[in-house]
């Protein structure tokens, strides 16, 4: 209803402006673009694209998507631009992946925390919903992947389709997109209709391949654990020999280990796409549909996409364009086969003493029971504008009705032969939807010859929805019936028994309301001056601290335009500066609320028990923590300078960018009131800056006249992350694993400095003030214990005896990329680098601490299929007591910390455009273009890391023996249009 | 206009979470309130399956099989580095009931204020549940960390960092709550009580009743927070209040004292005579599905071929532990023929012929003919009995020994003995009455979290055992403060023996 009110108020205002002005002449202000001009038979029609500020920013690169075959789009982003940093934590096709720009602003303790630092993608001006909310992770026990499909929703995006994309790492550039920007903006821009009737082709076909490996059996493990064994076991520890390693005749796990003939498989990679355009001037077109096909190299996991878009572009009058657009795509998933996964979802824990066998034979046969499996994972999305311009004179009126949704399901059933005799089934349907209303006007006010000002005043409502419903249950017995836990018709249990069925529901709302102004004055052509006030309300803040206002302002000078016109060096010279404040958008509705009431009362290993004596009670959440009144909003403030050049005739072209943005006031969730019940308290006054330089460098090294041409690139972004407060002023905090402390960054790690072993009890260092020996919070070290240093000097080994040191995000990121062309022909090799980034080696380390994982009989017990590939050097650590209660093989350590800087030679790929050569061989031949290129992908990685590729690692650092490998591609394609 | 409409689309009602402000106001939210805090007791309990960690394992009759970590705790090295150990040190969940129960006690008063349908009777006898839910927590914590912080206000919002207050000032207050307590609860909740007349909350309760606190079970509490003190003359006086409430439990006489095999029954929460043995006790229902897989001592004790998921449990009882407990061959919960060797009943323990005896004493897994399976799914519903009926007899016949009135122990010796088909007591079998009573407590509650409390007063009692009397003296029977809420409140210090 109140919907309403808001249109007809703008379309209201709308007529009476449209009065006032004269004669209609300005025309919408165009997105530069770097890669194409627009051909004449391009009609721009309607822009929902905001413009960002057009002054303080470089001019907006595109960025040149490269020939990947890439599944989603973080992956066709990896390493193409400085200031953007894509972690693929996994080689398997569709599964989540995350991007930071520039850094991260906030500590990332959990998945939830990955996601509230996620960028906004902007695709033609829609806010899309990019990634599933982290809400269902509260029902979950372990947070390793989400319930539900869990697929990337940026896979959903028709890459062929996408025409550009640019990166808004300033603040001046993504101030216009509100809070939900306030991580950057990756603007995609889709093809649009042409007058031009064209069909247009592109299709590649591939082969990815797995790596060799190497892999061991039982006797392999057997001779690992003997050293052990031999040196400190006690007559009760020998008898507690693992059972699966006691019959060196068993062929289970003594026999051969061809696990991989299984595992491993050669893979297909493809993708199709066509779509034509069409119409007049007045009207056209574009349709597109799309299928892409990606087959992991591992555990028979593949993404099949469909996509299909439409774009509509109308001008019925002059003084009036409108656009309708529709992107939609559905993804098929075909996941891995981690056990982890299945019973971190199933939460029965059975017996996981036995791990797989390493022989192909009995495992290949467990692998048959998949075939009574069902694991469904669906995701549909869409996104959809319509967009209307009116245009009076010098005012132009937008409004824009954009609509992102998305919906995933996951039917999943494990037969009885997986778990024991126990067969596991859930159900999952979850959709998020954002329906976004924005309107603008825009008034050109040109004082005189030299001066002109740009107004736009504007004002959007975002109402997003988030809600899924999920049950799980257990049954004994038959595989009969696989799926559909509860009736449809009455939403009852069907054959699972209702005591072992556990159904949630959950949803959440997230509204936003803004107004924004903007003013760029021009004076002559070399001087910029923008500024940008906005106002924006959320839901997610509490009524006392609903509204936030940002202020943003940028300068740019354009130099030769100023002072070097005649200069023949020099071909471009701008100078830009911006400062500006931006609210951070919440994701969370918990925060609201203030003190608040939930259902809370499970304990380690059962998190949901939502009734006490058969009735709910509600409790505070004493397990996430308390929250207070008074919460204010957390903001950027950024700062930046920067310059673009170009050199020689544009032979030399760079931009280099300084800044320094700090997100301040941000939430922490504080450990301690534990006299009071709280886990720990949300507080705020976290304020988190990431300072550092993007550089980019591109240059032609060979003269314009040569026919060969060489042109290199450098993408370089270095970045600074530093702690400036925490809340209550303290210096501070640990949390779990890891300390916070101001003046670090927030992605250390925090470790006990491993200095050796102590081979006999007399070389464990004496107190000499109380004769008491060097002792872990109490317990005196040992022989075969580590020689940790005491770094307080206080003959006790704590958490005050650890060292905050490497980095969980890399330091420098960048790409090098080369292109070599001759006539038509083009090679390019395009590199990807990662410098000043760490590792922890938590696969190694559990390795060695089998006693207590394999005994404990828990999550960190199971051991999948890779834990008989070898990774790493197994021989350059010491050999401790495994069953010291110090627990010697602890991961926080620096024994398992490595540098894991590398460089990757990503694509190098061969293309040859045969357009004039196919106009010319056919004379009724009408082509405009026909290109076909070969491109290997991951061709070699360069890196002192022991363990596997350094890219595989999720976001705490730690490298879990986790996620599929990225595998070496090799393609074959074309790009036609007819 | 347009801020009424922006006002419209930016109050968003969650439906996630209770603000603040729609919590405390009818008779509802004061039963959600309250069952809150029973649900915070039972977490605390079930978490990590401290419960039986705290009582059964350390230096008590339980051992680990294979985990290191448990073998810690039964040595009593409580400062080791194991995560479990570590969990176990924290006492936070314990604090989080204590502190919904403050809340309770504070916010409640509102309710009774503005909803006319909570009545004044309804009103008492949940606050009164709420006060004895936070005196046996701080008797609970006590027992294990000697002085604790006493809060008894939430402090909503003013969090302060508070000091560990005098234990005995502690159970003072403990105390005192569950006298003042008493005259509110009812005996039953089937309303026939003054204390309760009609339904509670609209429901017919008296299937759950041994789930709630009722009037017997302050005066349980009441019984071991004297005989922890050492003043049996009130231990005495509580205790024997719980014995003469037995007529009005509506437990047949005939049940009680349960026997081996009847067990079960009280554990499983089936609306039965054992069942109302239950003084105090904290249900894991299996109908309305508050089963679980860990929480209750099942997922310790068992492994195949009871159940599928494990393929050596967790905790056993070492045989000879099994044969110092269970002397007398003719006990129906364990007995073996001295000179042949034979098992003559294995109701609590089977497969003593394996290296691992296995505890099915209590064994409430989920409903077998619903399953469809012999070898049912390990989701297990017992309830976790703090205190019940044979538990306080027990403590009685301490109190009675300890304070001369030997006659009167030994009757409830026998009454106990008899039931499990055990002759009389025997001085010259069974020794000193006292040393009697311990080794009948020891055989019947094992695995209910009592053994290592009742080392402590039976070691306090004898004053015979130098080694223990140091750990007594020194602090050592306490457990260590987990080091992460040392750092979190500076006021703490570490208990002396573990520093």
């Amino acid at each position: 209803m109140r919907i309403v009110y808001f249109l007809g108020l703008f379309l209201l205002m709308g007529s009476s402006v449209r009065a006032q002005v004269s004669p209609p002449s300005s025309k919408p202000k165009p997105q530069k673009k770097i890669t194409q001009k627009p051909k004449p038979d391009t009609v721009i029609v309607s822009m929902p694209v905001k413009p960002v500020l057009s002054t303080g920013v470089k001019d907006l690169q595109s960025i040149s998507l490269p020939l990947f075959p890439a599944s989603s789009l973080n992956q066709a982003l990896k390493g193409t631009a400085a200031g953007l940093y894509v972690q693929e934590q996994s080689g398997e096709p569709g599964v989540y992946q995350y991007m930071h720009i520039r850094g991260t602003l906030l500590p990332l303790f959990s998945a939830e925390d990955l996601v509230r630092s996620q960028p906004l993608i902007v695709i033609d001006g829609i806010p899309v919903i990019s990634n599933e909310h982290p809400f269902a992770y509260d029902v979950q026990l372990y947070d390793y992947s989400r319930i539900g499909p869990s697929t990337n929703l940026l896979a959903g995006i028709d890459l062929d389709n996408v025409e550009s994309v640019q990166l808004l790492k300033d603040i001046s550039q993504y101030a216009v997109y509100g809070p939900k920007a306030a991580n950057g903006v990756i603007y995609v821009k889709t093809k649009t209709g042409k007058t031009k009737k064209a069909i247009s082709f592109d299709s590649y076909f591939g082969i990815a391949n797995p790596a060799p490996v190497t892999t061991f059996n039982g006797a392999t493990e057997n001779k690992f654990r003997e050293q052990f064994y031999n040196r400190y076991a006690s007559m009760a520890q020998m008898q507690n020999y693992a059972a699966f390693l006691k019959d060196s005749l068993n062929t289970v796990y003594y026999g051969p280990s061809n696990w991989t003939d299984s595992y491993y498989k050669k893979a297909a990679v493809y993708s199709i796409n066509a779509s034509a355009t069409g119409g007049t001037e007045r009207a056209n077109f574009k349709f597109s549909l799309g299928k892409v096909g990606n087959n992991g190299v591992a555990d028979d996991t593949r993404l099949d996409k469909y996509a299909v878009g439409f774009n509509l572009n109308m001008k019925p009058v002059k003084w009036m364009t409108a656009t309708a657009n529709i992107m939609a795509s559905r993804m098929d998933r075909k996941r891995n086969r981690y056990s982890r996964d299945r019973i971190a979802e199933g939460r029965y824990l059975p017996d996981l003493s036995q791990p797989l066998s390493p022989n192909n034979d009995i495992y290949g046969g467990m692998l048959t029971a998949y075939k009574e499996a069902v694991d469904d994972n669906l995701t549909n999305t869409l996104n959809g504008y319509f967009n209307m311009g009116l245009t009076f004179g010098k005012v132009r009126f937008n409004s824009f009705l954009g609509v992102s949704y998305t919906d995933g399901s996951r039917d999943l059933y494990n037969p009885t032969t997986l778990l024991e005799t126990i067969a596991f089934a859930s159900n999952y349907f979850g959709y998020s939807q954002r329906l976004v209303i924005d309107n603008t006007i825009n008034y050109s006010y040109k004082i005189n010859d030299n001066n002109t000002i740009d107004f736009l005043g504007g004002q959007s409502i975002n109402w997003d929805t988030y809600r899924y419903n999920y049950a799980y249950g257990y049954r004994n017995g038959t595989d009969y019936i696989k799926v559909n836990l509860l009736n449809k018709d009455d939403l009852q249990p069907s054959i699972f028994t209702r005591r072992l069925i556990f159904r949630f529901l959950d949803k959440t709302v997230n509204n936003q309301v803004s107004f924004y102004g903007k003013a760029d004055y021009k004076y002559k052509n070399w001087l910029t001056v923008s500024g940008l006030l906005r106002a924006d309300g959320i839901s997610n803040m509490q009524p006392t601290n609903r509204w936030f206002y940002s202020p943003v302002v940028s300068a740019s000078w354009n130099i030769k335009n100023h002072l070097l016109i005649k200069n023949k060096t020099v071909t471009d010279l701008k100078l830009r500066g911006s400062f500006g404040i931006l609210g951070r958008n919440e994701l969370n509705d918990r925060y609201a609320q203030g003190p608040q009431y939930v259902v809370d009362f499970g304990w380690s290993g059962e998190p949901l028990v939502p009734s006490y004596a058969g009735t709910v009670g509600l409790v505070r959440p004493y397990t996430k923590g308390y929250i207070g009144y008074d919460i204010p909003w957390s903001y950027n403030e950024q700062i930046s300078v920067g310059f673009d050049f170009s050199l020689w005739k544009g032979r030399l072209n760079g931009i280099i960018d300084l800044y320094a943005n700090t997100a301040k006031d941000q939430l922490l969730g504080v450990p301690g009131l534990a006299e009071y019940g709280y886990t720990k308290a949300y507080k705020p006054g976290m304020d988190v800056n990431n300072s550092g330089v993007d550089l980019t460098l591109t240059a032609d090294l060979l003269p314009a006249r040569n026919k060969v041409k060489w042109t290199i690139s450098l993408g370089a972004n270095y970045n600074r992350n530093t702690l400036r407060s925490l809340p209550d002023g303290r210096k501070s905090i640990i949390i779990g694993n890891r300390l916070l402390q101001v003046g670090n960054s927030v992605d250390q790690f925090w470790l006990l400095e491993n200095n050796g072993i102590y081979s006999a009890d007399n070389e464990v260092e004496i107190n000499p003030a109380n004769q008491r020996k060097l002792n872990y919070e109490g317990v005196d070290l040992k022989a075969g214990d580590p020689r940790w240093k005491d770094l307080n000097g206080d003959f006790t080994i704590n958490e005050k005896d650890k060292k905050l040191m490497g980095h969980m995000m890399p330091v420098v990121s960048g790409n090098f990329s080369n292109t070599i062309s001759y006539k038509k022909i083009s090679l390019g090799f395009d590199f990807y680098y990662n410098l000043g980034k760490n590792i922890l080696n938590k696969e190694m380390a559990n390795r060695f601490d089998f006693i207590n994982r394999e005994s404990s009989n828990d999550i960190n017990s199971i051991k999948e299929i890779t834990f008989w590939q070898e990774q790493g050097n197994v021989k350059k650590y010491p050999l401790y007591n495994v069953w010291s209660s110090v627990i010697p093989y602890r991961a926080e350590q620096d024994l398992f910390l490595e540098n894991a800087s590398f460089l990757k030679l990503r694509t190098a790929s061969l293309g040859y455009d045969m357009t004039q050569l196919i106009n010319r061989s056919f004379k009724k031949a009408d082509v405009n273009r026909f290109f076909i290129y070969t491109t290997v992908n991951n061709v070699f990685t360069l890196t002192p890391y022991s363990g596997r590729d350094p890219e595989l690692v999720d976001y705490t650092g730690y490298d879990t023996g986790y996620g599929l490998p990225i595998p070496r591609t090799y393609t074959v394609g074309v790009k036609m249009s007819l | 206009m347009l801020s009424g409409a922006c006002k419209n689309i930016l109050d968003v009602t969650p439906t996630r979470v209770v603000g603040e402000e729609n919590m405390w106001n009818v008779m509802e939210d004061a039963r959600a309130g309250l069952i809150g805090v029973y649900g915070l007791c039972r977490s605390a309990l079930a978490d990590n399956n401290r419960f039986w960690y705290y009582g059964d394992v350390r230096m008590a009759d339980f051992d680990g099989t294979t985990r290191e970590d448990i073998k810690s705790i039964h040595n009593n090295e409580l400062n080791v580095q194991y995560p479990l150990v570590q969990d176990l040190s924290d006492w936070r969940r314990f604090y989080a009931a204590i502190n919904a129960a403050n809340l309770f006690i504070e916010r409640a008063p509102e309710i009774f204020k503005k909803d006319p349908r909570y009545t004044e009777q309804n009103f008492n006898l949940d606050m009164a549940q709420a006060r004895v839910l936070r005196a046996f927590l701080y008797f609970y914590i006590v027992r294990l960390w000697g002085d604790v912080p006493l809060i008894t206000t939430s402090h909503d919002g003013e969090f302060a960092n508070k000091k560990r207050e005098d234990q005995q000032k502690v159970l003072a207050f403990a105390a005192n709550e569950l006298i003042a307590s008493v005259q509110y609860l009812p005996y039953r909740f089937n309303g026939a009580f003054p204390e309760q007349t009609g339904q509670y909350y609209g429901r017919n309760i008296d299937n759950w009743e041994s789930d709630l606190v009722r009037k017997h079970t302050a005066w349980g509490i009441l019984a071991h927070i004297y005989a922890w003190q050492g003043n049996y003359a009130e231990t005495a006086r509580y205790a024997q209040l719980v014995m003469d409430a037995e007529s009005n439990l509506g437990l047949a006489t005939a049940a009680f004292p349960i026997n081996g095999s009847n067990i079960r029954r009280m554990f499983r929460g089936e609306v039965n005579d054992e069942v109302k043995a239950v003084v105090l006790g904290f249900g894991h229902r299996w109908r309305p599905a508050e089963t679980s897989f860990t929480g209750t001592i099942e997922g310790l004790t068992l492994a195949q071929p009871l159940v599928n998921n494990r393929l050596i449990q967790a905790i056993y009882v070492p045989k000879d532990t099994i044969l110092s407990i269970y002397k007398e061959a003719k006990d129906d919960r364990f007995g073996i023929d001295t000179l042949t060797k034979n098992v003559t009943s294995d109701l609590w323990f089977t497969g003593f012929d394996r290296p691992y005896p296995m505890f099915k004493k209590i064994f409430a897994v989920a409903d077998v003919s619903v399953q469809n399976t012999n070898v049912p799914i390990a989701y297990f519903s017992s309830t976790t009995v703090v205190n019940r009926m044979e538990d306080i007899a027990l403590l009685l016949a301490e109190a009675k020994a300890v304070l001369n009135d030997r006659p009167g122990a030994i009757v409830i010796l026998n009454k106990i003995r008899t039931k499990h088909g055990l002759p009389v007591y025997n001085p010259l079998v069974n020794g000193e009455a006292v040393d009697a009573v311990f080794s009948e407590r020891r055989r019947e509650l094992l695995g209910e979290g009592h053994r290592w409390y009742d080392l402590v007063r039976y070691k306090k009692i004898k004053n015979n055992d130098l080694e223990f009397n140091d750990l007594i003296q020194s602090g050592g029977i306490y457990w260590p403060i987990n080091r992460n809420l040392l750092i979190q409140n500076p006021l703490l210090i570490q208990n002396t023996y573990w520093q």
